[in-house]
C-alpha cells in the first residue's frame, strides 16, 4: 500500500467514525423516545444546545468530559420543556418539536456569536494501550475520543434493556398502548417524560461531540441537519441499536466516500454537491426497503 | 335460606366440584362498597345512583343490554374511569382518588373486554409488566390452563383465544383480591371456558371476589351467586341465588321472522348475506336483531361498503351507531356535520352548497330544538340524545329511498327513543324503507314491521 | 356559566395573543438577563420596520412567499398529514422556474412569467408527490421521507448553482446568471417598492380561503383531522387526501420559489430560501390554518425578520435571534393550547 492510499484509508476511517458517532448518540435517544411513543422533532435543536454548551464549557476550563456532561444536562433540560408541553400538557407533539428546534437553533446561533470561530484546544485523546499498536489502522481506530467507545457501549446497553429488561419492556409497552399500560397501574406520562429526557441528554452528548471533535470550532449551524438524520435512523432501527450503529457508520461511510470522491476529483462526472444527496437518498432507500420487508 | 341478602345454602351443582361457601357472608365485611356512584360524560349519565356491595368470595354478575352501563361500572371499580359522584369504600376504608394504580395496589384486577395487551412484546414480557407487590400473599393452587402459551411467542402472533387466555393470566398474575372480568369468554372454546369456571370457583373458595360481565347465560348461570341488572345506567334489579332468574336474561326469541303488516309489498332490496337471502320490502321498517357484535358489524359493512355513486343511485343512506363515534365529527359545528354525508342536494361538483346546508340545519333545529346557539359551535356541546337526533334527522331529511340505522336508539333514554321511533314511523308512512339493527328485540320491536333474528 | 367549550372558542383567537405576549415577556427576560435593553430591542423589532423608508414594503415582500407556502400547507396539516418537506418543494420550484428562465427562449414577458410560474408550481408539486407516492407505496414514514427530500433538494440546488448554472461572471459565487428582464416579476404599478408577488400571495390566500370554506375536499380534510372513522363514513379516501394535499402544498411552495427567484434577486442563488419552507409551517400553525390567520401570522413573522435585520445593523445582534423568538412564540402557543384543551382524559 502506498503512503498516499494509506493516508486516504486513514482519512476515510476517521471521517466514518467522527461523523457516525454523533448519529449513534442522538439516534439512541431518538430510539428510546420513539419506542415510548414520542416522536421528538426537537432533537436537532436539543443537540445544537448541547453543541454550544460544550463549546462554552471547554473554552472555560478545557475539560472535555465536564463539557460533555454539561451539554447533556442542558439538552436534557430542553427535553424536559418539550416533555412538559407535549406529554404533560398534551400539546401537539410534532408542532412542539418543531417549535423547540426553531427556538434552540435560533437562540443558540445568536448566543453563540461571541464564540464564533474560537478554536478549541483539546488534549489529544489517549490511545488504548496495545490495540493502538496494531499496524496501519491501530492508531486510527483505537485512538479516538473516549465518547466514541462510550457510544458503542451505550448502544449495547440500550439494546440490552429494550430487549431483555423490564424497563425496556415498559417503555415499549408505553409506545404500543399507553391506555393498556395505564390500566395495569403504570404511568405512561412518566415513562414518556423519562424517555424524552434521556433522549435529550443523548442529543446533548451528540451535539457536544460534534462541536468538540467533528468541527473543533463553533459555527452557527453546528449540527447541519444531523439531528434530523438521527431522527430518521433512530426510528428506522426500531429496537435494535446495533442496527442503528450500522446505519450511522454506513451514513458516515457514504459521507466519507463522497469526500474521497470529491478529493480524488473523479466523482463519476457528478457534481460533488449532488453527491452530498447520496446519504439522504440512502436513508430513503433503506426506509423504503425496510417498510416493504415489514409489510410482507 | 337467605341471610343478610346473601345465600348460604343451595348451591348449584354443575360439574364435579360443587361450590361451597366457606365463609358465611353475613359475618364478613364487604370487600368493596359503592354508594351513589355516577359517571357522567357531558350531559349524559353512563351510570347513576349505583349502590352495590361485593363480599369476599362472592361471584357477582353484572347484566343488562348493550349500552346499559355495565362496562362503565366495572371500569370504575378498576379505576379506569373516575366517578363524577359517589363513594368507593374498600375493606371499610374510603378510596378518595381511584386510579388503576390505586386499584391494582388494593388488589383489584381487571380483564378488559378489548384485551389490553402489548402486541409487540412476548407473552413473558407482557406478564412481566404486571405490578407484583402482592407476591407474598397466600394464593390458591389454580387449575393449569389446558392450552400452553409459549413464553417467547409474540402476542401479535397469538390467536384471539390465546390472547384472551393471556389477558386472564395477566390479571391472575397480580394475585388479586377482586377479579373483574368483562366478557371474558367471547372467544374461548368450551375447553377453556370450563377451565375458567374452575379458576373462578377456586378463587371464590379462597375468598377472592369475582365480578363478571357476560352475554352468555351459560357462563353466568352456574356461577353467579348475586347479580345486578342495569338498565339505562341505573341499577334496575338485584338478584341473589334462589330467586327467579328470568328478569336477568332477556326472553328467548322465537327464531321466525314475524310480519306485522298484512298487505303484500314489493321487495326493494334483495340481500345475499351469510349464505342466505334476505328480502327487504319497500316502505317497511325491518329490524335485524343480532346476538354477536361481530355479525352486526359485518352486516352493516356489507351494505355500507357500496361505492358512494352506487349508494346515491339507489338512494341508500346509512348511519353508524352513536357509540361507534363514526357518525358525527364532534369537534366541528352543525353545518359541517350536516355536510358529512352530503349528496347532490348539498354539494355540486365538489363544492358545498352552504345555503342548502343551513336550510337543512334550520329544519333540524325547528324539529328537534337541539339547544345549540350557533352553527359553528362544536357538536360535542350537545347531549348524547341530541347528537343522535341530529345524525338521524340529517339522514332522514335528505329523503333517502332506503335508510340503514345501526342501533339507532343505543344508550338513549326512553323519551328520546320514543320521539325517534315516532319520527321513523312518520318517514315510513311517507314511503321510506328503513332497516334497523340492534342487539335487543325490545329495543327494535316497537317500531318494526318485521324482525329477523340473526 | 363558562364551560370548557366556550373557553376553547375563545382560545381560538385568544391563545395566539396570549402566547405572543407570553413569548415577548420571556424574551424580554432573557434579554435583560444577558445585559441587553429589552425595551430597545422590542422597539427595533416591532416598531422600527414601520417607520423605516420602505419598511412596510419589505414586510409585505417577505410575507408574500411565507403566506403562499403556509396556505398550501394548511390543507394537509388540517388533516394531520405531516408534510415537513415544504422547504424542498420550495427549492425544486425555484430550480424549475430558473430552468425556464435560463433555457426557454421566450420574449413576451407575460407568457414568460406564466410559463415560469407553471414550471415552479409543477416542480414543487412533483417533489411533493414523490414524498406522497413513496409514503403510500411503502406505507413508511411521511415525516422522515418529506424531511429527507429537503436535503436531497438542497443538494440538487447546490449541484446546479455550483455546477452547470454557475454564473461565469459571478466571481465564483454559487449563483446563476441574472435572468433576462422578461423573466423578472415586476413591482406593482404605482408602488415602486412593492413586489407583485404580494398580489400572487393575496390571490392564493383568497383562493385558498374560498376552497377552505366551500369545497367538499376541504370538508373531508377537516373530518380526517377529527377522526378517520368519520372521514371514511363520509366517503373520503385517505390516500387520495395524502396525494392531493401534497400536490397542493408542493405547488404552492413551488410557486413561492418561483416568486423568490423571479422577484427581488432575478437569479437563483444557493442561499435564496432562507428556511422559508420551515418558517411557513410555523406561520400556518400560528395562523390556525385559516387564510386570515395565515395572512396575519405571515405579516408578524415577516415583521420580525425585517426587524431582525435592523437589530443586526444597529445592535450587532444576530438575526437568528428572531428565529428563536418565532420558535418561542410557537412553543408558548402549543403550551397555552394544550393547557386550555386539556381534558380529564383517562389514558395517562
Amino acid at each position: 500500500m502506498t503512503n498516499e492510499s494509506l493516508a486516504l484509508v486513514q482519512v476515510i476511517i476517521t471521517t466514518l467514525i467522527i461523523s457516525g458517532t454523533p448519529l449513534v448518540l442522538i439516534g439512541l435517544g431518538v430510539m428510546v423516545a420513539e419506542q415510548s411513543g414520542v416522536i421528538n422533532l426537537g432533537v436537532e435543536g436539543m443537540a445544537t444546545v448541547g453543541a454550544l454548551v460544550a463549546v462554552i464549557m471547554v473554552l472555560h476550563d478545557s475539560n472535555p468530559t465536564l463539557a460533555l456532561l454539561a451539554a447533556a444536562l442542558a439538552a436534557a433540560m430542553v427535553a424536559g420543556v418539550f416533555a412538559l408541553v407535549s406529554v404533560v400538557w398534551r400539546g401537539n407533539q410534532i408542532v412542539t418539536g418543531l417549535a423547540v428546534s426553531l427556538l434552540c437553533l435560533g437562540f443558540t446561533s445568536w448566543l453563540g456569536q461571541p464564540y464564533q470561530s474560537a478554536t478549541l484546544s483539546l488534549p489529544r485523546p489517549s490511545e488504548i494501550p496495545f490495540l493502538a499498536e496494531i499496524p496501519l489502522v491501530g492508531t486510527i481506530i483505537f485512538a479516538q475520543p473516549p465518547l466514541v467507545y462510550w457510544s458503542l457501549a451505550m448502544a449495547l446497553m440500550v439494546g440490552w434493556s429494550l430487549n431483555n429488561h423490564r424497563l425496556g419492556w415498559l417503555i415499549r409497552a408505553c409506545g404500543q398502548s399507553p391506555q393498556s399500560l395505564y390500566a395495569l397501574g403504570h404511568s405512561p406520562q412518566w415513562i414518556k417524560t423519562a424517555a424524552v429526557v434521556f433522549g435529550g441528554a443523548m442529543a446533548g452528548l451528540g451535539g457536544g461531540f460534534v462541536s468538540l471533535y467533528s468541527s473543533g470550532i463553533w459555527h452557527a449551524i453546528p449540527l447541519a441537519g444531523k439531528g434530523w438524520i438521527a431522527l430518521a435512523l433512530g426510528g428506522l432501527a426500531g429496537i435494535k441499536p446495533l442496527r442503528l450503529v450500522v446505519f450511522a457508520y454506513g451514513f458516515g461511510a457514504v459521507v466519507a466516500g463522497q469526500l474521497a470522491l470529491q478529493a480524488s476529483g473523479s466523482g463519476f462526472g457528478l457534481s460533488p454537491h449532488l453527491l452530498l444527496a447520496l446519504p439522504y437518498l440512502a436513508i430513503i432507500l433503506v426506509l423504503l426497503l425496510w417498510s416493504r420487508r415489514f409489510k410482507s | 335460606m337467605p341471610l343478610n341478602g346473601l345465600i348460604v345454602k343451595p348451591l348449584y351443582e354443575v360439574t364435579t366440584s360443587p361450590i361451597r361457601c366457606y365463609k358465611l357472608m353475613n359475618d364478613s365485611n364487604p370487600l368493596l362498597e359503592l354508594s351513589g356512584l355516577a359517571v357522567r360524560y357531558g350531559e349524559l349519565y353512563a351510570i347513576k345512583g349505583i349502590d352495590l356491595s361485593i363480599f369476599p368470595g362472592e361471584i357477582h354478575g353484572v347484566m343488562g343490554d348493550n349500552g346499559a352501563g355495565k362496562s362503565t361500572l366495572v371500569k370504575v371499580m378498576a379505576g379506569i374511569v373516575r366517578p363524577s359522584a359517589g363513594r368507593i369504600v374498600w375493606q371499610g376504608r374510603a378510596v378518595k382518588q381511584i386510579s388503576p394504580a390505586v386499584a391494582r395496589g388494593l388488589g383489584i384486577a381487571w380483564v378488559d373486554q378489548n384485551l389490553s395487551l402489548f402486541d409487540g412484546l412476548t407473552v413473558a414480557q407482557n406478564l412481566a409488566l404486571v405490578r407484583s407487590s402482592r407476591e407474598s400473599l397466600p394464593w390458591p393452587k389454580l387449575p393449569p390452563p389446558p392450552i400452553h402459551l409459549g413464553s417467547d411467542q409474540r402476542v401479535a402472533t397469538l390467536n384471539t383465544e390465546q390472547k384472551q387466555l393471556l389477558a386472564i393470566e395477566m390479571a391472575l398474575a397480580g394475585r388479586p383480591q377482586m377479579l373483574i372480568l368483562d366478557e371474558p369468554t367471547t372467544s374461548l372454546t368450551p375447553l377453556l371456558r370450563d377451565w375458567l369456571q374452575g379458576v373462578i370457583r377456586t378463587l371464590a373458595e379462597s375468598g377472592c371476589a369475582i365480578v363478571m360481565i357476560s352475554h352468555r347465560r351459560s357462563d353466568l348461570s352456574p356461577l353467579i351467586q348475586t347479580a345486578s341488572y342495569l338498565q339505562a345506567g341505573r341499577l334496575a334489579h338485584r338478584w341473589r341465588r334462589g330467586e327467579d332468574e328470568s328478569r336477568l336474561y332477556p326472553p328467548l326469541m322465537e327464531p321466525q321472522a314475524v310480519a306485522k303488516t298484512s298487505n303484500p309489498q314489493r321487495p326493494i332490496l334483495d340481500l345475499d348475506w351469510q349464505g342466505k337471502n334476505w328480502q327487504i320490502m319497500a316502505g317497511t321498517i325491518t329490524g335485524f336483531v343480532f346476538s354477536e357484535a361481530a355479525t352486526a358489524q359485518d352486516f352493516f359493512n356489507t351494505i355500507g361498503n357500496l361505492s358512494n355513486g352506487l349508494r346515491q343511485m339507489i338512494g341508500l343512506r346509512r348511519l353508524p351507531s352513536p357509540q361507534s363515534g363514526g357518525a358525527l365529527a364532534l369537534g366541528l359545528g352543525l353545518v359541517e356535520n350536516i355536510q358529512i354525508t352530503a349528496d347532490d342536494s348539498l354539494s355540486r361538483l365538489g363544492w358545498l352548497r352552504i345555503a342548502a346546508a343551513r336550510r337543512l340545519v334550520r329544519a333540524i333545529k325547528a324539529e328537534a330544538g337541539l339547544g345549540i346557539q350557533w352553527n359553528t359551535q362544536p357538536v360535542n356541546q350537545l347531549s348524547g340524545g341530541n347528537r343522535q337526533k341530529l345524525a338521524l334527522l340529517r339522514e332522514l331529511l335528505q329523503n333517502p329511498q332506503i335508510l340503514i340505522l345501526q342501533q339507532p336508539l343505543n344508550g338513549l333514554d326512553r323519551q328520546v327513543s320514543q320521539t325517534m321511533a315516532k319520527r321513523l314511523r312518520l318517514a315510513q308512512s311517507r314511503g321510506m324503507t328503513i332497516i334497523v339493527t340492534g342487539f335487543n328485540r325490545d329495543e327494535v320491536a316497537p317500531f318494526c314491521d318485521r324482525i329477523f333474528d340473526v | 356559566m363558562f364551560s370548557l367549550r366556550q373557553i376553547n372558542n375563545w382560545a381560538r383567537i385568544g391563545s395566539p395573543v396570549l402566547a405572543l405576549s407570553l413569548a415577548m415577556v420571556l424574551t424580554a427576560l432573557l434579554l435583560q438577563l444577558l445585559g441587553y435593553d429589552p425595551l430597545k430591542v422590542m422597539r427595533i423589532l416591532f416598531w422600527q420596520p414601520w417607520s423605516m423608508v420602505g419598511g412596510f414594503a419589505a414586510i409585505l415582500n417577505r410575507a408574500a412567499p411565507l403566506t403562499m407556502i403556509a396556505m398550501g400547507l394548511s390543507f394537509g396539516l388540517r388533516a394531520g398529514i405531516w408534510n415537513l418537506g415544504a422547504e424542498g418543494q420550495l427549492i425544486i420550484g425555484a430550480c424549475a422556474a430558473t430552468a425556464v428562465a435560463l433555457t426557454v427562449p421566450l420574449s413576451q414577458p407575460i407568457l414568460a412569467l406564466l410559463v415560469m410560474a407553471a414550471a415552479g408550481a409543477m416542480g414543487g408539486a412533483i417533489w411533493g408527490l414523490i414524498a406522497a407516492g413513496l409514503y403510500l407505496r411503502f406505507k413508511s414514514n411521511l415525516i422522515v421521507i418529506s424531511l429527507m427530500l429537503v436535503f436531497v433538494a438542497q443538494a440538487v440546488l447546490n449541484g446546479l448553482v455550483f455546477g452547470p448554472w454557475r454564473d461565469p461572471s459571478g466571481y465564483n459565487y454559487p449563483q446563476s446568471a441574472v435572468f433576462a428582464p422578461q423573466f423578472w416579476l415586476p413591482n406593482i404599478d404605482g408602488f415602486p417598492l412593492f413586489h407583485s408577488a404580494i398580489l400572487i400571495a393575496v390571490a392564493i390566500l383568497v383562493g385558498g380561503g374560498i376552497v377552505a370554506k366551500y369545497s367538499r375536499w376541504n370538508l373531508g380534510l377537516k373530518l380526517a383531522g377529527e377522526s378517520s372513522q368519520v372521514a371514511a363514513y363520509g366517503g373520503f379516501s385517505s390516500s387520495h387526501q395524502i396525494l392531493s394535499t401534497l400536490l397542493v402544498g408542493g405547488a404552492a411552495a413551488g410557486m413561492a420559489g418561483m416568486t423568490m427567484v423571479a422577484g427581488s434577486l432575478g437569479q437563483l442563488s444557493g442561499s435564496v430560501m432562507q428556511n422559508y419552507g420551515f418558517t411557513a409551517i410555523l406561520v400556518a400553525f400560528l395562523g390556525r390554518l385559516s387564510a386570515v390567520g395565515i395572512a396575519l401570522a405571515g405579516l408578524l413573522v415577516a415583521l420580525l425578520t425585517v426587524g431582525g435585520e435592523s437589530l443586526r445593523i444597529e445592535q450587532g445582534m444576530s438575526d437568528s435571534f428572531v428565529m428563536g423568538m418565532a420558535g418561542l412564540i410557537l412553543l408558548t402557543l402549543v403550551a397555552v393550547d394544550g393547557l386550555l384543551n386539556r381534558r380529564g382524559q383517562h389514558d395517562q
